[in-house]
């Protein structure tokens, strides 16, 4: 507080406490001020973290779809039945009604498979026929007649059909319908054999490729999700925020010491046919350092006795041993990330070579362990789960960068061994304002894990 | 209150205010030019006290944390130009010593109305300095601008200031 001045403190006293009337109209005004929209902005800005996260989900949604709509699903193909195919089942169908008007079960028992029937009407005599097919696919209440009418079915085949039917008087074709509809159905898990017969030298249209249809697996994008593990080499740059606090910084260097660092990850890639890709996950980080502080010398003085051979004591020794004594602490750095990568991918046959980069994002900054305090050197708690240890750190990160060079070695179809060495920075201080060091993490490390093609 | 108000609770949050906004009101009023100003940047605080609720840490005043936020608010409004192409003509002036029974017959509501009349920079600059008791370093950081600057800003200040205070006595008499 500046006191000194007779005038400051006269304003002061009285300005300092002052209170006036408020007008009831800001109140509204604020209110229309924070609309909802308003405070959506303001939610996401608080939580870009999140927010980055939904964008980055759509943005896969995204390319999720386009990718399944580029690579078809057989359940949903429009499957048109060839000329072959349908002709064939088409003269199944008349047997099969022949055998259930006559009730006759044993013909119906030795009816010639549709893979008979397909050499048959494959045979030179019926080119024509095949020629005037329709491809049109028939429905599934399809009666004789109908079948007879829209079908030009060989005239031979048709006549027997029907000289065979006609003796049932009084049965119209109509009624035939029930039982003929499921056993054209029965009939159509023999087309595989239909294709079989047709060799492999010649493609049925139920199994050409469209021109514009994207082969299985090798569509324009392709997901990959890595498993990733990483030995790390960390390092913090400490430095002082005030020309005051530089020997500080050189009395936190000289104290902790590096033990180990790892880091971990999940990663999920999308990589197009041209070689770009995108990847995105969660990387968990650790680095564990070794606080060492000099408390002092300890002195231990130790009073023994001395005894003669009949075990009586003659005297004491006293032995004064003097020792340093150390305060030693784990300190531990734990980050959780989602990277947001882009990178280049050159195949080769078995062998991927890419480079990335992008940034890190981070999540969560968690520390525990004991450092030197900034006032006056002596030990004190950072925990970041401890509300009365010092304050010194962020509880997020911020942005880091993130380079790497990954090599993926093909074990097997869709599946690789990866190796990729990578570096990270945070170029921002992971410290608050008002700690007197600026602290930097970095870390370098070879990634170890397996790539799975989705 | 303030849980309340993070939940975004309407009634927390009109509460807050009511019980906030005539102490902050007085505060928008010293740094502003006029009422009108006092009452923008009030709204403008408030909205950022609203926003950046979920943001205050349950360490130290809350008054002092919304007064903080009233006082950046207020200082946004002004910019360093208004610290370096202030009037001059003030450093040849005598200070007047007056007696400060002298400042306490005028009321808060006069004194008010002659911070009022300073010029932006000098005024700024005395509210935080003498008012708000922020040191000439923590100004300077505040402004961006040299300690120097905010010394000499308070100085002629004060000059300005007493010598209002001299013209109202004479009035008086």
């Amino acid at each position: 507080m500046n006191k000194h001045h007779p005038l400051d403190e006269a304003f002061r006293e009285q300005l300092q406490g002052l209170t006036v009337e408020t007008p009831t109209h800001l109140w509204a005004q604020i209110e229309q001020k924070r609309n909802r929209r308003h405070r959506l902005a303001v939610w996401l800005g608080q939580h870009k973290p999140l927010a980055l996260v939904g964008v980055a989900a759509l943005a896969f949604g995204a390319a999720y779809g386009l990718w399944s709509a580029r690579n078809p699903d057989l359940s949903a193909f429009p499957i048109t039945p060839s000329a072959v195919v349908m002709h064939v089942e088409a003269i199944h169908d008349v047997k099969v009604a022949k055998a259930a008007v006559l009730g006759d079960e044993g013909a119906a028992a030795v009816l010639p498979s549709s893979t008979a029937l397909l050499a048959e009407v494959s045979a030179p005599s019926s080119p024509a026929a095949l020629q005037t097919l329709p491809a049109e696919p028939l429905s599934g209440q399809t009666t004789l007649e109908e079948a007879l009418l829209i079908m030009p079915v060989e005239k031979a085949v048709a006549d027997q059909a029907a000289a065979i039917a006609m003796p049932t008087a009084g049965h119209s074709a109509t009624e035939f319908s029930p039982t003929v509809a499921p056993q054209k159905e029965a009939a159509l898990p023999l087309l595989p054999a239909v294709y079989e017969a047709e060799g492999p030298g010649k493609k049925l249209g139920l199994f050409a490729i469209e021109p514009k249809c994207a082969e299985f697996g090798n569509g324009f994008w392709s997901f990959h999700l890595d498993l990733i593990a990483s030995p790390d080499l960390a390092f913090n740059e400490l430095q002082a925020r005030d020309a005051n606090y530089e020997d500080y910084a050189k009395s936190r260097q000289d104290t902790e010491s590096r033990l180990y660092a790892f880091s971990s990850g999940l990663r999920l890639s999308v990589v197009g046919d041209n070689g770009l890709a995108f990847r995105t996950g969660v990387n968990y980080s650790q680095v564990t350092e070794k606080f060492t502080y000099f408390n002092g010398f300890e002195e231990d003085i130790r009073i023994e006795t001395i005894r003669d051979n009949q075990g009586n004591i003659i005297g004491t020794d006293t032995i004064v041993v003097i020792g340093e004594r150390y305060k030693v602490t784990r300190n531990v750095y734990e980050m959780v990330d989602i990277p947001f990568l882009l990178g280049y991918e050159f195949r080769g046959q078995r062998l991927n070579v890419s480079v990335n980069a992008g940034v890190y994002l981070n999540l969560m900054f968690r520390q525990r362990g004991d450092f030197l305090s900034p006032q006056d050197l002596t030990p004190v708690s950072f925990d970041s789960s401890d509300p009365e240890a010092f304050p010194a750190f962020k509880r997020q990160a911020g942005l880091g960068y993130y380079g790497s060079f990954g090599l993926a070695y093909k074990l097997r179809p869709g599946l690789s061994l990866l190796v990729e060495p990578h570096f990270k920075i945070f170029p921002k201080s992971v410290t608050q304002e008002n700690y007197a060091l600026m602290q930097r993490p970095m870390s370098a490390g070879v990634f170890l894990g397996v790539r799975k093609q989705l | 209150m303030v849980q309340g108000c993070i939940r975004e609770d309407r009634a927390c949050q009109q509460e807050l205010f009511q019980r906030y906004a005539g102490k902050m009101l007085a505060v928008c009023l010293r740094y502003a030019r006029h009422r009108m100003e006092a009452e923008d940047l009030l709204q403008d605080a408030f909205v950022k006290v609203f926003d950046n609720m979920a943001r205050f840490e349950f360490k130290g005043s809350f008054e002092g944390w919304i007064r903080r936020i009233v006082i950046n608010t207020a200082l946004k409004n002004y910019s360093k130009k208004s610290f370096q192409q202030e009037q001059i003509g003030l450093d040849n002036q005598p200070e007047h010593a007056l007696s400060p029974p002298v400042y306490d017959n005028l009321g808060a509501e006069h004194l008010l109305n002659l911070v009022n009349q300073l010029p932006d920079g000098y005024r700024v600059v005395f509210n935080l300095y003498a008012v708000e008791g922020y040191s000439h370093k923590e100004i300077g950081d505040m402004l961006g601008v040299q300690e120097s600057t905010s010394r000499s800003q308070l100085v002629k200040a004060r000059k300005m200031l007493q010598a209002m205070v001299l013209e109202t006595q004479k009035v008086a008499i």
